[in-house]
Formats: C-alpha cells, sequence, structure tokens
C-alpha cells in the first residue's frame, strides 16, 4: 500500500514538475508560451518517406506499425519471462502488469463466457492491448508535436511563421503562434515552389510524424469490421446453418401471423449488425479525437500545470476506451454463440 | 450568414443536443445498475455485462450525433 501511495505522490511530483518547465524554457527561447493551435485534422496527414521514393505514407500508419512492433516486444518479453517459470510476482514492473492484465482479461471471459471464454480470449486480447499501447502511445512527449514543418494543405487551417531555436549545438524550428502568416503560396504557385525549393515555408504547420492511431476512422473501422465479421464466425463455429436463422427466418413462417413478426424481425437484426460496426468504429475515434482536441485547446489556452491535469484524463479515457471495446466484442460474441429464440439456455446464460 | 458559420453552429448544435438523451439514459441506466447491484451484489457481474451492452446502445446515439458534427465541420460539401 505504502509503494501505491510514493508511485502516486511520484507522478504528482512530475506533473507539477512539467506544468511549468516547457513555460520557462520556451519564454527562455525567446518564443512565446502561447504556441499555436496545433493542427485539427480528421484525416490522418500524409508524410513522404524519404528512402521510397517519396511515396506517401499517412501519420497514423506510421505510429500503427510502431505500436504494433512495441506490442510485440512487449508480449515476447512478459511471455519469455513466464516460459522461464519465474514466479508471477516478479521484479519486473511491465511484465507483472501485462501478467495482471491479461489475467483479469481471461477470468472477465471465462465468467461472461463460460466454457467458450477460452476461445474467445485471444481476440478480445490482443484488441484491448493494440488500443490500449495505441492509446497510451499518443501521449507521450513529441507524439502529436514533433513533425514536418510544411505549408498547410487546406486554406482554412492558418500558418504562422517558422522561429529557429537553438539549444548549443542542436537546433530545430517551432513556429510562432503570436504570428499568423497569411496565405502567399496559394495566391502565387510560382513562390511557393520557390519556398519550397529552399526548403523552408513561409506559412507553416506542424505535421506531426506521431498521431494517436484511434484519431485515424481507418483504423477504427477496420477493428470494427475485422470484430463483427468475427462475431459472425463465432456463431456459426458455435451454431453451424443455425446461426443465419437469427437474420433470416425460414422457419418462423410456418408458424403463423407471429411467425412473420419474428421473420420482418429478422431483418433489424441485420441493420442492428450494421450499426454495431457503425458505433464499434465513431465511439473509439470520437473518444480518442476528441480527447487529442481537448489537449490541443487547453494547452493552446492555459500551457501551465492545466495540460498535465488533462492527460491524466487521457491516460484514464484511454485505458476505458479499450476496455469498452474489448468488453463489448466479447459480449456480442457470446450473445452469437449462444442460440436465438429457441428457448435454449446454455450454462454461460445460467449464471 | 456565411457557409462557414453555418457549419460551426450545426456542427455545435448537432453534438450539443445531440448529447442530451445519452447523458440522461446512461444516467439513469448506471443508476438502476448500481442500484440493483447494492441489493444484490453476488449479480455483480452479470449485471455489469449488462449495464455495459446498455450503455453502448445509448451511447451510440450520441455517436450519431457527433458522426453528423465531424461530417459538418471536416467533409467538404
Amino acid at each position: 500500500m505504502r509503494r501505491v501511495i510514493i508511485v502516486i505522490l511520484g507522478i504528482a511530483a512530475v506533473v507539477i514538475f512539467c506544468g511549468p518547465v516547457t513555460t520557462f524554457l520556451y519564454t527562455g527561447l525567446g518564443v512565446s508560451p502561447y504556441g499555436a493551435l496545433p493542427v485539427i485534422s480528421l484525416p490522418a496527414e500524409p508524410l513522404p518517406i524519404p528512402w521510397f521514393n517519396n511515396q506517401e505514407m499517412t501519420n497514423t500508419f506510421l505510429t500503427t506499425l510502431i505500436v504494433d512492433a512495441l506490442l510485440l516486444l512487449l508480449v515476447t518479453f512478459a511471455l519469455r519471462r513466464a516460459r522461464r517459470g519465474e514466479l508471477i510476482p516478479g521484479k519486473n514492473v511491465i511484465a507483472n502488469m501485462v501478467e495482471a492484465i491479461a489475467e483479469a482479461l481471461s477470468n472477465f471471459a471465462d465468467s461472461v463466457a463460460g466454457k467458450r471464454g477460452k476461445a474467445i480470449y485471444p481476440l478480445v486480447a490482443t484488441l484491448f492491448f493494440l488500443i490500449l499501447l495505441g492509446n497510451w502511445f499518443k501521449l507521450l512527449p513529441g507524439a502529436e508535436s514533433v513533425g514536418l514543418l510544411e505549408t498547410p494543405h487546406q486554406l482554412t487551417i492558418p500558418g504562422y511563421a517558422p522561429r529557429l531555436i537553438s539549444l548549443g549545438s542542436f537546433s530545430f524550428y517551432t513556429v510562432d503562434g503570436t504570428q499568423e502568416v497569411p496565405r502567399a503560396a496559394e495566391l502565387h504557385p510560382a513562390a511557393g515552389e520557390a519556398g519550397a525549393a529552399e526548403g523552408l515555408c513561409q506559412s507553416c504547420q506542424i505535421t506531426p510524424f506521431v498521431r494517436g492511431i484511434a484519431t485515424d476512422l481507418n483504423f477504427t473501422l477496420a477493428l470494427a469490421l475485422i470484430t463483427m465479421a468475427l462475431v459472425q464466425v463465432y456463431g456459426v463455429r458455435a451454431q453451424g446453418g443455425r446461426y443465419f436463422q437469427k437474420f433470416i427466418n425460414i422457419p418462423a413462417l410456418r408458424r403463423g401471423p407471429i411467425g412473420v413478426i419474428e421473420f420482418a424481425a429478422g431483418f433489424l437484426e441485420i441493420i442492428s449488425e450494421i450499426s454495431r460496426i457503425i458505433s464499434f468504429a465513431f465511439r473509439l475515434l470520437g473518444n480518442i479525437f476528441a480527447g487529442t482536441v481537448l489537449i490541443f485547446v487547453i494547452s493552446n489556452l492555459i500551457p501551465f500545470f492545466l495540460p498535465a491535469g488533462f492527460y491524466g484524463l487521457e491516460l484514464f479515457v484511454g485505458a476505458i476506451q479499450a476496455a469498452v471495446f474489448a468488453l463489448l466484442a466479447m459480449i456480442f460474441i457470446n450473445m452469437a454463440t449462444v442460440g436465438h429464440g429457441d428457448g435454449e439456455h446454455s450454462p454461460a446464460a445460467a449464471h | 450568414m456565411d457557409l462557414a458559420a453555418a457549419r460551426a453552429l450545426g456542427a455545435g448544435l448537432a453534438i450539443g443536443l445531440g448529447a442530451i438523451g445519452p447523458g440522461i439514459g446512461i444516467g439513469l441506466l448506471t443508476l438502476g445498475a448500481l442500484q440493483a447491484m447494492g441489493r444484490n451484489p453476488d449479480v455483480a457481474g452479470n449485471i455489469l455485462t449488462n449495464m455495459i451492452l446498455g450503455v453502448a446502445f445509448t451511447e451510440a446515439i450520441a455517436i450519431y450525433a457527433l458522426v453528423v458534427s465531424l461530417i459538418l465541420m471536416f467533409v467538404g460539401i
């Protein structure tokens, strides 16, 4: 218990330390701490890859690859430790955490789905860890703030004056939030070309290299489609062809007027299945994107202390959304595997 | 009112009005679930599962409003 309190006090100390440090750093370097509002863009921004013939790759895709690699490393690490037969509460905190989360998920899968829990667990745990890591990865320093200096692609996004900052031998560019530069490049395309050739834009935005993966609809929609497709697969595996009676209930037609209503309700099931894809995708996107916008706006309005608290909130929201996605996937799979409308009760539904 | 102002206003109204109903709904759902858990803690796990399911369906309505609002803000019409 004392260790928990020490950890919480440590996090609070880091938060209080991080609150003013950027402010003093920026004023010391002669840049207003009231920085430019980062670009709020729903579609992922494309980045050119220098060693691939400048083919474009979106920044969320790049982040997804990094998160995938990180996830593989983390799990391999935890697995190797478990294979070596070390005791569960070992010295390594990260491996302990992975094991604790995995065990909690496994127990929950068993309690929801009974004997099918073992079959559902791998998918649900993968979803949980991928979304959790993706949501937390965007909270690291440098994510969504370090990037490419370039002219904004859209006319509605304001551009700011670039400013060179030197820290000893290390120097980098930032944008000066107090100096908004009207766009000249669009009016004179030739001037824009010349500016690009010089390698520095006049009216700039920062396109981040790393952006939260769940702020891209491509990622969340892909996860939603995979999950709902696998729900059908699990349903067919558990019930065989009878699973499709849920959607097109021909045997019910023989039961007279009530059966016709049941047949029509089958079509509602199809619509409900499609709406689950939409709500899966947009629930994750909406929560994480809203969190990103919240942090952008708060750190633009009040760059002291307050953003640190909102980062804490985002840690919480990221974990909750990962858990909600995983739990809903588990519940939908369980609903598909348990028979529908026959009045039969599987052992899972009994407890 | 020009188009940009109308779109910003519409986006704000869409999510603002659209969040009222689901907000009340999720509050009622959680109220009911917590009361049930307090009366019968043995089935808390089962109630939690059903509560999350209900909250997810209720929240979906707010998500439709969010989609409308995002389309208004970010998709060129």
